[in-house]
């Protein structure tokens, strides 16, 4: 039996496995998510296999999934384990959004689904920067270091032309799962590592892709910054005032743009070069 | 949407939080949690929204604080006063 935990700030929840098989996915799933909390966990998920080697997922013995699919096991585990940890994370702003690292300086991109921010995390690792998290990012309360839940990728299928021209030779690598809408893939396949580090958020881009525009940068103010990075957050129920007072804080603290691209020329200069001013 | 009058007296949720940034607001409604943009220009209508001055009253001081404004003025303070109340930022008295 193996036993992990995963936390972000006083929230944490804790796996349990009974294979090897098992225990290699969760470790592969988790490997960069935090998982010393400062509470101890309020949910457990356990795997178990029965005999034909069917896969069961329980949440504290409530099963969330039974089959022979390690991949739709993989996706129903990532989902729980985010839901549970921002269900009750009420010591720091949850944010949804990727987070990356360049010269040690943090970038949070937050967006909804959908808006392309795990692809581009993963064009701007292919070209030099530090993986964080394509998902949930941790502030602390009145603090700037972002702690993350550093899964791997999760790719939509819709990017997969360009994520495989980034992947390159590592394209059929067994580590990647391939779920039914996405595929889970290790930041190592971009060269890049997960990093244990938690940097100062130095810069907030929101990033759109839309094919049919032209690249634009936009610098927004403070109160467009909070009226976004709101709208991202996933854990306001839990925090007091709902998390509104700490997050116009974060907006008049870091620097914050709209950047909207058809395609990845100019990105990574664009934003290398601001980050370069700070 | 819901029509507004030059009658009716708008005034602002107590229940909203208010954050000013610069010359600009955001507004938190908990009730909804919708946050709410309001840009330099909106935020003087948002700060007029006493409960004591008409629609017509607004657009007249902003006339006579700001007569540089655009002729659609009238429309753009129904415009904004519109939003605030959609949103419960504001109600009509």
């Amino acid at each position: 039996m193996q036993v992990r935990n995963l936390s972000l700030g006083d929230s944490s929840i804790e796996i349990v496995t009974h294979s090897n098989e098992t225990n290699a996915m969760v470790d592969m799933l988790f490997k960069g998510v935090p998982s010393e909390g400062s509470h101890p966990p309020h949910a457990c998920l356990e795997i178990s296999q029965d005999r034909s080697d069917s896969y069961r997922l329980s949440r504290d013995d409530k099963q969330i999934y039974a089959g022979d699919s390690l991949a739709a096991l993989a996706n129903s585990l990532m989902d729980t384990s985010i839901y549970n940890l921002a269900d009750k994370c009420s010591s720091g702003l949850l944010f949804h959004a990727a987070c990356l690292s360049w010269k040690g300086r943090g970038v949070i991109l937050p967006a909804q689904s959908g808006h392309g921010k795990t692809t581009l995390s993963a064009w701007l690792l292919s070209n030099g920067f530090d993986y964080l998290t394509d998902e949930l990012v941790y502030l602390p309360l009145n603090s700037l270091r972002a702690m993350c839940f550093g899964r791997p990728l999760n790719v939509k299928y819709g990017a997969r032309e360009i994520i495989d021209e980034l992947l390159g030779d590592n394209r059929d690598d067994a580590s990647i799962i391939e779920g039914p809408i996405a595929m889970l893939v290790p930041p190592r396949l971009f060269r890049a590592e997960n990093q244990p580090v938690e940097p100062e958020v130095s810069m907030i881009f929101f990033p759109r892709y839309r094919a049919d525009t032209e690249f634009n940068l936009e610098k927004l103010s403070p109160a467009q910054t909070g009226m976004s990075m709101m709208s991202c957050l996933v854990n306001a129920r839990n925090l007091p005032g709902d998390g509104f007072k700490a997050t116009v804080d974060l907006a008049r603290q870091v620097p914050a743009y709209s950047i909207t691209y058809p395609d990845f020329d100019g990105v990574l200069g664009t934003i290398t070069g601001l980050l370069e001013e700070r | 949407m819901t029509s507004i009058t030059l009658d009716d007296k708008p005034l602002k949720n107590d229940a909203c939080r208010m954050e000013e940034l610069d010359d600009e607001i955001l507004l938190y409604h908990p009730g909804n949690n919708k946050t709410l943009y309001i840009n330099k220009s909106a935020s003087i209508i948002w700060q007029l929204c006493t409960g004591e001055q008409t629609v017509a009253d607004i657009i007249s001081l902003i006339k006579d604080a700001y007569p540089a404004q655009p002729d659609d003025l009238e429309q753009d303070v129904i415009a904004t006063l519109t939003e605030l109340k959609d949103n419960d930022a504001v109600t009509m008295h």
